[in-house]
């Protein structure tokens, strides 16, 4: 029974796209989305059966599937791992890919490419599960690629839209960057646990199962330290990759050229958090190099807060929300940044699921929001053009106001609990002696990050669906709310939205969920939220609300300008000029290169090719001149090579 | 090579330049290049600028079968065979030189025919009469007659450019000169008594003394006759074929006219 | 070898390399020509020296059998000079060189323009017996199958024309 669930979770979407990848070779028919739907489904209610059902004595459960390969000592089998971890974040997976499935019936209808869309679709939710239940770093490896690449063929779904297809290839070569360094991490992994006691006997893919690792690491760590610093630092290079974290975040704005659906599912609730995921799941292993921790606590700060300055001055409605998911990423791994301190790993990781939960739903509601009004205003998203829809989408108002609240972190929504969790773990990590300094910056950084979330989130919020009405001419006579079929995925994220937090976290529900995971610390007595981070972060929420609101009045906008508040404008606008220093010093340098090695090919590979090709000619141009139709001429050849022969003969 | 066994010019020519040129170490062949050189700048500054004309050429021929007397004289006790040996085969390379370097085709003809009686001469002494009477009447009788009568049919007149101005002179000699050398350097270095001994026993002996049969005409003919019967039939059935294939050329070019 | 073969195949070499000196110097078809026959000559004369070398008439015999052969080539070839002068009238033996290798450019193959419109011929309905007029494509009609149904026949616009 519980091997059928588990199979059933991948396969069923699998099977999903094979078949909508048939309807998409046949010609796009209308009824595409019901195979991918009926498939997500399964598989949402699969895993939620696993949840409700999942009680094992060890806390986890291997489902063996079948050997992939077995080639000499080389044998990859292809088994799931069940532990409340991977639940966790499969529940996240399938539940709100099955959502946004189902919104995405009437938001892409009469698209051309449906079926397509949604053979993607449910590939990608294939490939993320797959990831998720993995039992072999390898075969999570194949999956991330996996994931990457359904990213890359949703992100060009407008594949004729030259902005789109320059984006999809730009996800795809940063999460080369990344994935390049993750795969020596894996390579240098495989080779340091065959050196330990516990890998000597298992082959080459087998010491990268979880199980094997996690036994391996104490040893690993006293016999090469610095090695297994060099292996978490690969590991966080490719997490950071996928997740978007400074200085590979580059890709997630530009991402938001694809689909809305998609930019809800994959690139703020799903694939994105493959990277936190990884470290959650690696967390056995990394608590051995707390140094490379931090650095992964400070880039994700620094990503956060550099995400909310950036989101501010965005006028772009979905990439305010890109912005804000790469920031939200950053909490993430400011939170698993806490792995370093002694004792704190469990706490450190449920705080960073419990997060990443909560900002699932909100984050996907928002998302499916901004759709709405993209739907309405006939593709403009553009905030400039458009403001006080509250009359227009009344339902969608709500629903955005919701999703707003919780990422703005007001109580009693969602993100204000998750959120309140990282804060109070940086706040508890701030006292640990070694690198206490670290985390107290660090929890400044959160709430200084808290604070700007709010102020952009209200005011995106505000300037939309409050004040004058403004509708740009693309949206026609009568822009109108979503149908039914949209609305009622985005009412049960809203449910989420609001009761997760209420429901998972002062509870203590999750924490003690996730500490069930194997690898994970024993609790140490009850964990207590501190009361000054509370009530510090809910001033800061309403206060940056309030300033937000203040902001999106046009009355205000223009009081307050001035060179300071320009300058801080444009440097925000211009994404702190990051990618135009990434469009120097990299991509001008690679297009020389790349025009330099055309030039090469095209003279000097293709010129020998072209030389061996015209060298007949060349002999025929030279031995036409003996071909005169004159008898003198022949004769005097033959002369020539007979007197040549004799002298040959004679010389032997 | 023993100096007592010397008894012809090129012989002579051959042991002075081995015997010299063993000191220096140099490979024979290159000695008949440096010959074969010569000779070819020699040919072309005649071919080229025509500097032989006939009175000389044949006062040239004179002086250097006299000379080759000479020489052959000193270097051995020869027999008057030898001597008349020389005389045609010098006449007939002058002849042919003339032939070469005529520029009136009328001369090169006279020229031609020159070198073929002469060699004819040498066949007689060869003992070989009937090849020798056949070459006479076929080149000398029959060919320049008809060489003559075409020569005059297709052109009257003056000298023509195409008579004038040859082709590729200096390429043609130099390419003669190697073939020539070569030639004489392979026939040096056949040892000298290097008889084949197989056929001894199965060749007739051609004319010597105390034969049956006086003629090697008649032991000719008889050989033609009878071992070779195939060949001359061929031979006389090509000649057959070559009469009426000339014929029908010729008809065939008077119709397009 | 003797010292008389020696001699003899000098001399023959020596004549043939005249010979050929000439083929290859010579323009005028009829010296050319006779100059091919003094190589004949030459090798005659180096048979008749084997001949004398190895004791037996083989050589002889062969020398017959070239001098025939030069006797069909001389009829063969005083029969062409004579065709070939009347031609260009001219024994020059290079003004037949039409089997040369022109230059490329002068090569180049002239475009043709291919009419794009093709006109498919119409088929006889099944069952039908063809008639026996002549197809409009035989009388020169390209655009037949532009033609009405009522209009005139081809046949009978050939009569009027």
């Amino acid at each position: 029974m519980l091997e059928m669930l588990a199979w059933a979770i991948p396969v069923a979407p699998l099977i999903g796209c094979l078949v909508c990848t048939i309807l998409a070779f046949r010609g796009d028919r209308d009824w595409a989305h019901w195979p991918a739907v009926m498939a997500l489904a399964i598989s949402a209610v699969c895993t939620l059966a696993l949840v409700a059902t999942f009680s094992d004595e060890s806390g986890v459960a291997v489902v063996h599937g079948y050997t992939w390969l077995d080639i000499g000592s080389l044998r990859l089998d292809v088994s799931l791992r069940l532990d409340s971890l991977s639940l966790t974040l499969l529940s996240v997976v399938t539940v709100v890919s099955c959502l946004v499935a189902i919104y995405s019936r009437e938001y892409m209808r009469g698209d051309p490419g449906y079926a397509r869309f949604f053979a993607v679709f449910s590939g990608f939710v294939f490939c993320m599960t797959m990831l998720v239940m993995a039992n072999n770093l390898l075969l999570l490896y194949a999956f991330w690629e996996g994931v990457g690449t359904c990213s890359y063929l949703l992100i060009g779904y407008y594949y004729r839209k030259p902005s789109a297809a320059k984006a999809a290839v730009k996800a795809f070569l940063v999460n080369r960057v990344a994935d390049c360094g993750f795969l020596l991490g894996i390579l240098l992994l495989s080779y340091a646990i065959g050196q330990t006691s516990v890998g000597a006997g298992a082959s080459v893919v087998g010491r990268l199962d979880f199980a094997t690792i996690f036994a391996a690491s104490q040893e690993l760590f006293n016999k090469f330290p610095d090695l297994v610093g060099w292996i978490a630092f690969l590991l966080v290079i490719g997490a950071i990759g996928k997740s978007a974290q400074f200085p590979l975040h580059v890709w997630l704005p530009d991402a938001m050229e694809g689909p809305t659906p998609v930019s809800a599912l994959i690139h703020a609730a799903t694939m994105v958090t493959a990277g936190v995921y990884l470290m959650a799941r690696m967390a056995p292993l990394m608590v051995y190099a707390p140094d490379v921790l931090v650095t992964l606590a400070w880039l994700g700060a620094i990503t956060s807060i550099a995400a909310a300055v950036m989101a501010m001055f965005q006028y772009d409605l979905k990439r305010v929300l890109a912005y804000s998911t790469a920031s939200q990423l950053g909490y993430l791994f400011m939170a698993l940044g806490c792995i370093a301190v002694p004792d704190m790993m469990t706490i450190a990781v449920m705080a960073a699921m419990f997060h990443l939960f909560t900002h699932a739903f909100f984050k996907a509601l928002l998302f499916l929001s901004a759709g709405n009004v993209m739907h309405a205003m006939g593709d403009v998203i553009d905030m400039r053009y458009f403001s006080g829809l509250r009359k227009v989408l009344p339902k969608t108002n709500v629903l955005f106001g919701i999703g707003a609240a919780a990422l703005a972190g007001l109580p009693p929504f969602a993100a204000f609990f998750s959120k309140d969790t990282i804060l109070s773990l940086l706040s508890d990590a701030s006292a640990d002696t070694d690198y206490g300094g670290h985390f107290t910056g660090l929890m400044v950084v959160g709430f200084l990050t808290a604070f700007l979330t709010a102020i952009y989130t209200s005011k995106t919020y505000f300037h939309t669906f409050w004040g004058k009405e403004v509708t740009p001419p693309e949206a026609g006579d009568h822009p109108h709310e979503a149908t039914t079929i949209m609305l009622l995925p985005m009412v049960i994220l809203a449910v989420g939205a609001v009761l997760a937090g209420l429901l998972l976290g002062p509870t203590g529900s999750i924490l003690h969920y996730i500490a069930k995971t194997p690898g994970m610390d024993a609790l140490h007595g009850e964990h207590h939220e501190a009361m000054w981070v509370l009530v510090t972060s809910t001033l800061v929420a309403i206060v940056g609300v309030a300033i937000g609101y203040k902001l999106a009045q046009p009355s205000t906008s223009k009081a307050v300008s001035n060179d300071f508040v320009t300058a801080i404008g444009d440097f925000g606008r211009n994404r702190l000029y990051i990618d135009t220093i990434y469009q120097a010093l990299i991509v001008t340098p690679s297009e020389w290169f790349a025009k330099w090695l055309g030039w090469f090919d095209e003279t000097v590979v293709d010129g020998l090719t072209q030389l061996v090709g015209q060298s007949p000619g060349f002999a025929g141009l030279m031995l036409k001149r003996f071909q005169t139709g004159m008898v003198s001429s022949y004769a005097m050849v033959t002369a020539c090579g007979i007197a040549a022969l004799a002298l040959w003969i004679a010389t032997q | 090579m023993d100096l007592s066994k010397i008894n012809s010019l090129t012989q002579c020519v051959h042991v002075i330049a081995q015997s010299e040129l063993d000191k220096l170490g140099v490979p024979n062949w290159s000695l008949m290049a440096f010959f074969c050189i010569a000779l070819a700048g020699f040919g072309y500054y005649c071919l080229q600028y025509g500097v032989v004309k006939s009175n000389a050429m044949i006062t040239v021929g004179i002086v250097a079968l006299l000379a080759a007397g000479l020489l052959v004289a000193v270097t051995q006790n020869p027999s008057l065979e030898l001597y008349v040996f020389y005389a045609f085969a010098g006449l007939a390379t002058a002849g042919g030189v003339a032939f070469l370097t005529a520029r009136q085709p009328v001369y090169a003809a006279l020229g031609f025919a020159t070198a073929i009686l002469s060699g004819t001469g040498v066949l007689f002494m060869e003992s070989a009469h009937f090849v020798a009477a056949a070459t006479m009447i076929v080149y000398a009788g029959a060919t320049i007659i008809i060489f003559l009568f075409v020569l005059m049919f297709a052109q009257q007149g003056d000298l023509t450019t195409y008579d004038v101005k040859l082709n590729n002179p200096a390429i043609a000699t130099v390419i003669g000169a190697i073939l020539l050398g070569t030639i004489v350097l392979c026939v040096q270095a056949v040892p000298e008594s290097d008889a084949v001994a197989g056929n001894a026993a199965t060749a007739r002996p051609l004319s010597q003394s105390g034969e049956a049969e006086p003629s090697s005409t008649a032991r000719l003919g008889r050989s033609m006759f009878t071992e070779y019967l195939f060949m001359v039939e061929l031979a006389g059935t090509l000649l057959l074929v070559a009469t009426i294939g000339s014929i029908a050329v010729a008809q065939r070019s008077l119709e397009a006219e | 070898m003797t010292q008389e073969t020696t001699h003899l195949v000098y001399f023959g070499s020596a004549i043939f390399t005249l010979g050929m000196i000439g083929f290859l110097t010579r323009r005028s078809m009829i010296l050319m020509f006779l100059s091919l026959e003094l190589m004949l000559a030459g090798v005659s004369i180096n048979l008749v020296a084997f001949s004398k070398q190895h004791h037996n008439y083989q050589g002889q015999v062969l020398a017959i059998i070239i001098l025939t052969v030069a006797a069909c080539e001389a009829a063969i070839a005083l029969a062409l000079i004579v065709s070939l002068s009347r031609r260009k009238s001219t024994l020059d033996v290079q003004a037949w060189s039409e089997l040369n290798e022109i230059p490329m450019r002068s090569a180049e193959v002239p475009v043709v323009m291919v009419d794009q419109v093709r006109h498919y011929p119409k088929l006889t309905p099944a069952g039908l017996e063809p008639s026996l007029t002549p197809s409009p494509v035989e009388l020169g009609y390209e655009n037949w199958n532009e033609l009405g149904e009522n209009t005139d026949t081809p046949m009978e616009k050939t009569q009027n024309a």
